[in-house]
């Protein structure tokens, strides 16, 4: 193995890490902040 | 959770996460889907011909991100999880910059044949730490704006530094191509295509994005990804023009993919449910037809491949036995040439000592002297049949042709054959046509070799019985015959078959205890095939005797 491969297998674990925690951060604890408006409801787009 | 997709009139029942009615009409489907399928079809033919080629592994690893990062955007734009949409959002920047990567490795493969060096590729590592540190925080995206009923999250810093890198990226790729331009020879215009096809495809992608961080209108993004089948289509172009890949394999996947494409497209225009499953089971009759047919096409191109192959193989071969054949007809001619100068002085001398030029001969000597003249007799007809055969194969045998009575030759040679004849218990009579002039045109002392062979074989292979010439000719055609029948061994109907060849005895020759070369009816064949003429054989069997046949063209 180079260190070519080397670089590109870090590279590949790097992503699947960073996906793995994105998804524990969101989809398993739903850490992620929603922005609302001060009466709690959207602003419906006009027709 | 606050977010009530009922108060934005969302869908939230999506098919497979991308079909739902948020997303409002067809066009972001095939700006999604198509470039999928054009991109997937072109990696993908390619690495079934070339599984071994960097540059299309490159490409498919492109493909497969793009269809991530497709995929991805579509979810975005059908979900009305703000789960989902944070997920997919989050990590589209990984699938962005892994379609740049690859393209940047394609275009090193493709120029090149070689990967960037570990310090560029380390280069590019470190760059990419920051992204895989905070592409779950806050820094990639703040968080999902409820603001309003667009279903979108609101990008964070990080997005900067991302089209930073992709521009960086699409830079790279230019200066490099440009680089490779300038010291390339004959492969320039293959350079330079595949350079601004990859430039104008990455950048047109990130304009797209770049417009929609900007102005928050993400329907105009969408027009940056019909740059990839055009990049395709370039691709294709350059593989087909200039890595010698089989037209004729590709026209036929070509076909079938878009075929394919076409047919299952329909699932997006007909919103019919019956419609729909006709369309996906004509699409999937039509893939595996396809495949079928791909897979004839792919065998029969192989075959043809090796059969071109071997032709070649032959070709050369036949080259190679040509030259040797040339060397070896030049060897016999000059080792002929100086066998028959001392031939000559042998026949002679030993002429002489039997005609008593020297003395009369006791009885021993003469016996001894006899046969050392049969003996060069016999060695003087080799060579000539030797060098006859070298002139014959060189094109260098002369013919000077004249008017003459074939008759008149015939019975010459049979009066001077008889006391041979007689002497063996042989009885040689001729025939000739009295109606018949005999005349040909022809080499005169050519056709005399010719009568002569044919006689003398018949005597050698005769051991009792008799030998007949008869002269005849026949209108139509309008030919002199000489024909040349005996009493002898005869030869089966394989002999006959190849007997006219170059080294070729009759089988049963041996049991006469004739020697011979086995050249003398082949330079008889070949010269009376010279002077418009053939020779035939045949024989009712082994034992029962045979007929040669001289043909010429008659004058008169």
């Amino acid at each position: 193995m180079t260190i070519s491969h080397l670089i590109r297998l870090a590279l590949a674990l790097g992503i699947i890490g960073s996906i793995t925690l994105t998804y524990y951060t969101i989809v398993v604890r739903h850490d992620f902040e929603i922005f609302v408006n001060p009466d709690g409801l959207p602003e419906l787009e006009e027709e | 959770m606050p977010v009530d997709p009922a108060y934005c009139g969302w869908d939230t029942t999506s098919t497979l996460l991308i079909f739902s009615d948020n997303v409002f009409g067809n066009f972001i489907y095939y700006s999604h889907l198509l470039p999928i399928v054009c991109l997937l079809f072109l990696a993908g033919t390619l690495l079934w011909q070339n599984p071994r080629d960097n540059a299309v592994r490159a490409l498919l690893v492109a493909a497969l991100s793009f269809t991530a990062w497709s995929l991805s955007d579509l979810i975005l734009w059908a979900t009305a999880n703000p789960i989902h949409t944070m997920f997919f959002w989050s990590n589209i920047i990984h699938f962005e910059l892994l379609i740049y990567i690859s393209l940047l490795y394609f275009i090193y493969y493709f120029v090149t044949h070689r990967s960037p060096s570990w310090k560029q590729e380390l280069a590019i590592l470190i760059a990419y730490i920051p992204i895989i540190l905070f592409a779950h925080t806050s820094f990639n995206l703040a968080g999902y704006d409820y603001t309003n009923c667009n279903r979108e999250a609101l990008e964070g810093s990080l997005l900067t530094y991302v089209y930073i890198f992709e521009l960086a990226i699409a830079l790279w790729i230019l200066i490099f191509g440009f680089n490779e331009y300038r010291k390339a020879g004959v492969r320039r215009y293959e350079i330079i295509l595949a350079t601004f096809g990859a430039v104008f495809c990455l950048v047109s992608f990130s304009l797209g994005n770049i417009i929609g961080t900007l102005e928050v209108d993400w329907e105009l993004g969408q027009y940056g990804l019909f740059s990839l089948p055009i990049f395709v289509g370039l691709l294709t172009y350059l593989i087909i023009r200039y890595r010698s890949m089989n037209v004729k394999l590709f026209s036929a996947q070509a076909l079938v993919g878009g075929i394919v494409i076409l047919i299952t497209s329909l699932l997006f225009i007909r919103q019919i449910e019956n419609v729909r499953v006709v369309t996906l089971i004509t699409a999937v009759l039509a893939a595996v037809l396809g495949f079928v047919l791909i897979r004839s096409v792919k065998r029969e191109i192989e075959q043809r491949t090796q059969i071109e192959q071997l032709a070649n193989r032959l070709q050369n071969a036949n080259k190679r036995l040509k030259i040797l054949d040339q060397m070896k007809s030049e060897f016999v001619s000059i080792a002929s040439h100086q066998l028959r100068s001392p031939l000559t002085s042998i026949r002679g001398y030993a002429s002489m000592l039997l005609e008593g030029s020297f003395g009369k001969l006791p009885q021993k000597a003469e016996e001894a002297v006899s046969r050392i003249a049969e003996s060069s007799r016999f060695m003087a007809l080799s060579v000539e049949d030797y060098l006859n055969v070298s002139r014959i194969q060189s094109g260098n045998m002369k013919y000077v042709l004249s008017e003459f009575s074939v008759k008149d030759v015939a019975k010459g040679i049979a009066d001077d054959m008889r006391p041979e004849g007689v002497k063996r218990g042989l009885l040689i009579t001729f025939t000739g046509d009295t109606q018949c002039s005999c005349v040909v045109k022809a080499d005169i002392g050519k056709t005399r070799q010719i009568i002569q062979n044919l006689v003398d074989n018949a005597l050698k292979y005769t051991k009792k019985g008799s030998i007949e010439i008869k002269v005849y000719d026949k209108k139509n055609p309008k030919r002199v015959y000489v024909d040349v029948t005996d009493t002898g061994i005869g030869m089966s109907q394989e002999t006959l078959e190849s007997i006219f060849g170059k080294f070729e005895r009759a089988r049963n020759a041996n049991e006469v205890n004739v020697t011979g070369t086995g050249l003398g009816l082949y330079v008889a064949k070949k010269m009376a095939e010279d002077m418009g003429g053939t020779i035939s054989a045949t024989s009712p069997g082994e034992n029962q005797g045979s007929t040669f046949t001289l043909s010429l063209p008659y004058v008169r």
